[in-house]
């Protein structure tokens, strides 16, 4: 080689040399952006990590970015087509290519639960849970999983709850909610403070529980029993099932039964239980414990009124709250309030207002009509039923959850205070708030604890000239405000509509608010009659007091929405409680007794497996 | 012919005797059988099978299209580097006939290694419901959207040619042609805006569709309408609640008689926006290879609602068995394997190993992303460019175009895949373009210097 070709070499050399050290003095920026934009993963090592992900982010190298380029236009190209078939396996490894980004696991879960599941007809609502259900299971059972210090999954595995199965934005949010119901309740019947305390201390691990050589025997007596139960941890599993189904483990519900009332059995059960609740729905039983404690609903029967039940865990707000809780508990950084903080609080609170908006629920059996259409022509026969039975859903507000709505207001009233400037809209809201409760309780026929409520609202706002007036006026001003631009037939709606809802409450039991309900028609109805009727113009004056009851426990009857042992119950009721009313309806319950017969008959096919009933399986 | 069938013989004799054949044939035995075991698509049995069927096929056309690129430019390009050549050009075999017996070698061992695989593949697949244990509700949703062959029929397109020069007439005679837009871009947008007030149906109001040539089997099976709405504004909800009536509305016309097939009128429903949807109808609503359609927008929707002209709308109807249809999507993986096999011993022939499986690799990856190659280069036509009217466009019509017909998506969903269409494929991707492709080789070759004269 010439001297020439040794000079070009040396400089390309050095110039080589010169650019790597500039772009090193660039990498601490580059870093540092990175960083500032999230876009670097956590300092976790490969050690600990799964498999699929440590080969993934290993061999690829370099071209795990363009595979994860690659994965993302197909799911989007199917996305467009229609096609949802790959959207699951597509999600899970995109996740697995890009673990450590929270937001790839967020925009999956929330495509599948929001996106993909509305893609399903509305008539086939167990195909949307099933897009629902993907969704929530990789946001629990994968993601916080593998990034436990991110919060903003908590908040949308939390929102997921709240907004998609506890709103009402999605046709078939019914359905979702009876399914989370009808698949948590075996977990955690009877719902009482005992039951969940004896969750939060059953034995974590199956070497605990087998400690017990009572418990030993046990086991050893179901796996003898029925092969089918298996071995290890796999018989708390098919424990459950045996409890669930009987007729389907005859043999191993034979020992059930000889053990049952005994201590082994107990234990056992809420080891089962718990290890469910753990495994399955990732719900820790303590942190469960410790939730009652803080935000159960206020026992009324208690004269202090300090002593809580149990949240209600088939409820999904409750389970919003439940990962909200955990976030911040986990993931939250106490002395900061950042943005995700901010929003995930917000789930814990926005929970605890739709549970005391709509907490209680009852689940009963109602007859549907069958779509026809829905059923293949060749296997439409002229004597199939063309109705059958169905669970339906029906909630309520839960008064008894005020206490810890209201207490959790004011820990974001102080919040505010603290953090902002201004916290006249914080405070407006809080006052609306307290207004709303404080007619709902009257209603409910709560007066003591409505007093309670508006002295509160005396207290914090001493300058409103609303609040100087005794409660019962104030009340009144309220009625009186809603009915200033009423007309005869809102008011008859009204009235009507409190009627209704009165002997409603009244056929479930809940006589206060039946009470309290009946009494308000009847101030709507006074200040109705008071403001609009005089001696002199008399041509918008509402029907007679008891006829309007009257009429609406004709309208309550012959209601097809409720179901025939409701309104049953209703006519038992005054069967015992007011006699002559009962001669008159007496003709209606001959109607819905029959009813009621043929319906039981066809529940006792169903449980014997004649007629197919899909829509009442609960999804584990 | 003997010299022909004896250098195919000795082509799949070499093939054999490559490790990376080895290698891509135990792959494929591996993974489609573990495939089988590890998808879950979204949980369901159909999900899982058109799953296994999308990613199994496409695997096993990967790499036996890798392959076949593998072996083609290696074989005959190892016989000219290692003068292996030298013993059969001396011999009375014309050159044409080394490389049509090297293609025909190549193509008989794609052919015996595709239909092995495709078997796997199928018996897998008839497997997989009964391993799965799906219920006698899945089996029936398996038998009508995926075990099946639905052919399509779409709309006729609205000619509005008529009405779009009307408007621009009457624009140039009033003098409101836009500033800074040419004539020709004018009338594009007077096209799409007349197409989409075909397409737009009003809140309370309804349009119908007419569709003929709707050859249905069975009366007792059902037709599936598979519909997508777009709006002109988002609902709150983001869908759309509408009436569909389905049946041959012609007996309507004729007043004060009693309907003599059925016309359904399933009860309203709600359904998302922007996302595809399907609705099962009983296939006696078809008469004569008739069948009338009409979408009611309620006025609860306040909001337009269009019917988008690529995939709006469309009939599906049951025109063969997933059998049949799972051996023409064979047969189009096959037609990529003998375009390939062609292309790379025609580039062997006259370019080195490394080389000709290079401009192989391109032109494969170039033909898989063809769609996207056209999409983005047809902005230039646009823009009114010359160059590449007349000489970038045709260039790029001789790629193949291996993703516009994907034989896995026509199993996936369930879609006819007719024996015209694959034909038609043949015809283009091995009689047009594999054959330009060959006979440049082929002369290149007849014309090359095997051996240096030397005296």
């Amino acid at each position: 080689m010439k001297s020439r070709d040794y000079l070009i070499i040396f400089l390309c050399i050095v110039f080589a040399a010169s650019m790597l050290v500039v772009a090193n003095s660039q990498l601490g920026s580059i870093v540092s952006h990175r960083k500032d934009m999230k876009l670097i993963s956590s300092a976790e090592t490969l050690e600990n990590a799964p498999p699929s992900i440590a080969f993934a982010s290993v061999a690829l190298g370099a071209f795990r970015g363009i595979l994860v380029d690659v994965l993302w236009m197909r799911a989007d190209n199917l996305k467009m087509q229609g096609q949802f078939f790959d959207a699951k396996q597509l999600a899970e490894w995109i996740t697995i290519l890009q673990p450590r980004f929270a937001e790839v696991w967020d925009f999956q879960a929330w495509n599948m639960a929001y996106n993909i599941s509305v893609a399903m007809p509305a008539t086939q609502p167990q195909e949307r849970w099933r897009w629902v259900k993907n969704g929530i299971e990789l946001l629990r059972d994968q993601a916080i999983v593998k990034n436990p210090k991110s919060i903003s999954l908590y908040r949308s595995l939390g929102w997921i709850y709240f907004h998609k199965i506890g709103g009402v934005s999605d046709d078939v949010h019914k359905y979702y909610r009876l399914q989370l119901a009808l698949a948590i309740k075996p977990l955690i019947d009877p719902q009482t403070n005992e039951s969940y305390e004896k969750l939060a201390k059953a034995p974590k691990t199956w070497n605990q529980v087998i400690s017990d050589p009572a418990v030993v025997k046990l086991v050893n007596a179901l796996a003898q029993a029925d092969p089918n139960m298996g071995k290890g941890e796999a018989i708390a599993a098919n424990y459950l099932a045996v409890r669930a189904a009987p007729n389907q483990w005859p043999k191993a519900f034979e020992v059930v039964n000889r053990y049952r009332e005994t201590t082994e059995l107990e234990t056992f059960d809420y080891f089962a239980k718990a290890h469910q609740l753990r495994a399955a729905w990732k719900l820790d039983p303590e942190l469960m414990l410790e939730l009652n404690r803080t935000y159960g609903p206020i026992d009324f029967t208690d004269p202090n009124l300090t002593r809580r039940l149990p949240l209600n865990w088939e409820h999904a707000c409750v389970h919003s709250m439940y990962w909200g809780a955990l976030g911040l508990k986990v993931a939250g950084k106490p002395g900061e309030y950042r943005g995700d903080e901010v929003n995930t609080d917000r789930i814990v609170f926005h929970s605890l207002q739709e549970l005391f908006r709509t907490g209680k629920m009852v689940i009963y059996d109602t007859e549907m009509p069958i779509d026809i259409n829905a059923i293949p022509l060749d296997q439409r026969t002229p004597d199939m039923p063309t109705t059958q039975l169905v669970k339906s859903i029906y909630l309520f507000p839960d008064l008894r959850m005020f206490d810890s709505y209201d207490r959790a207001m004011d820990a974001v009233v102080d919040k505010y205070i603290k953090l902002k400037d201004d916290p006249v809209s914080i405070t407006n809201g809080q006052r609306n708030m307290l207004t709303n409760a404080l007619v709902s309780f009257y209603q409910g026929g709560h007066r003591d604890y409505a007093l309670k409520i508006y002295n509160k609202l005396r207290r914090l706002f001493p300058q409103r000239p609303e609040f100087r007036s005794d409660m019962v006026t104030f009340i009144r001003s309220q009625i009186k405000e809603e009915l200033q631009s009423v007309t005869i037939h809102d008011a008859v709606e009204q009235i009507q509509g409190m009627l209704v809802d009165s002997y409603m409450n009244y056929a479930l039991g809940n006589d206060d608010e039946a009470s309290g309900r009946e009494q308000m028609a009847r101030e709507i109805y006074d200040v109705y009659q008071k403001e609009w009727v005089t001696e002199k113009v008399k041509r918008v004056d509402l029907p007679e007091f008891s006829m309007m009851r009257y009429l609406a426990i004709e309208a309550f009857l012959n209601d097809d929405m409720y179901p025939p042992n409701l309104r049953l119950n209703l006519i038992g009721r005054i069967k015992l409680e007011k006699p002559e009313m009962f001669k008159q309806l007496e003709i209606k319950a001959n109607q819905l007794m029959q009813k009621e017969k043929e319906q039981q008959e066809r529940e006792k096919a169903q449980n014997q497996g004649n007629i197919p009933d899909n829509q009442n399986t609960p999804v584990p | 012919m003997p010299a022909l069938w004896a250098i195919a013989k000795n082509t799949i004799a070499q093939a054999v005797r490559m490790k990376v054949a080895a290698i891509f044939i135990v792959l494929l035995l591996i993974l489609l059988p573990l495939m089988s075991v590890i998808v879950t698509g979204d949980g369901s049995v159909k999900g899982k099978l058109q799953t296994f069927v999308g990613y199994g096929l496409s695997l096993t056309s990967l790499l036996l299209c890798l392959l076949t690129i593998i072996i083609s430019t290696y074989s005959l390009s190892s016989d000219i580097k290692y003068k292996q050549i030298w013993t059969v050009v001396t011999k009375p075999v014309r050159r044409w006939q080394v490389m049509l017996g090297k293609l025909l070698g190549i193509i008989i061992l794609d052919f015996v290694l595709l239909a092995g695989f495709a078997s796997i593949i199928y018996g897998l697949t008839m497997l997989m419901p009964r391993l799965s244990h799906a219920g006698p509700d899945e089996m029936v949703q398996l038998e009508n959207e995926f075990f099946t062959a639905r052919a399509s029929v779409k709309p006729l397109i609205p000619d509005v040619r008529n009405e779009v020069e009307e408007a621009f007439s009457k624009m140039q005679d009033q003098g409101n042609l836009p500033q800074g837009m040419t004539p020709l871009q004018v009338r594009q947008q007077l096209y799409q805006q007349k197409m989409l007030e075909k397409q737009a149906v009003p809140p309370g109001q309804a349009i119908a569709w007419q569709f003929q040539d709707v050859a249905v089997f069975d009366p007792n099976q059902y037709i599936f309408i598979r519909f997508k709405y777009d709006v002109s504004v988002n609902p709150p909800n983001m869908s759309v609640y509408g009436r569909w009536i389905i049946g041959d509305d012609r007996q309507l016309a004729a007043s004060g008689s009693s309907l003599k097939t059925p016309i359904y009128a399933p009860p309203p429903q709600s359904d998302s926006i922007r996302t595809v949807h399907e609705l099962a109808v009983p296939a006696d609503a078809v008469v004569d290879g008739y069948l009338g359609l009409a979408f009611q927008n309620l006025p609860a929707n306040n909001t337009v609602v269009i019917f988008p002209t690529e995939d709006g709308l469309e009939v599906l109807y049951k025109a063969g068995s997933f059998q049949g249809n799972f051996i023409r999507a064979v047969a189009v993986i096959f037609i990529r394997l003998v375009f390939l096999a062609m292309l790379g011993v025609s580039l062997a022939a006259w370019l080195s190993f490394p080389v000709a499986i290079l401009v192989c690799l391109v032109i494969f990856a170039m033909g898989s992303m063809s769609t996207f190659i056209f999409e983005s280069f047809d902005a230039l036509e646009g823009s009114g460019s010359v160059a590449y009217t007349l000489i970038l466009k045709p260039a790029l019509n001789l790629l193949p175009q291996f993703d516009k017909f994907a034989p896995a998506d026509f199993l996936i969903k369930g879609q006819y895949l007719s024996l015209a269409s694959v034909l038609g494929q043949a015809g283009v991707m091995i009689g047009i373009q594999g054959a330009i492709v060959l006979i440049v080789g082929i002369v290149i070759f007849r014309f090359k210097e095997m051996a240096k004269v030397t005296v």
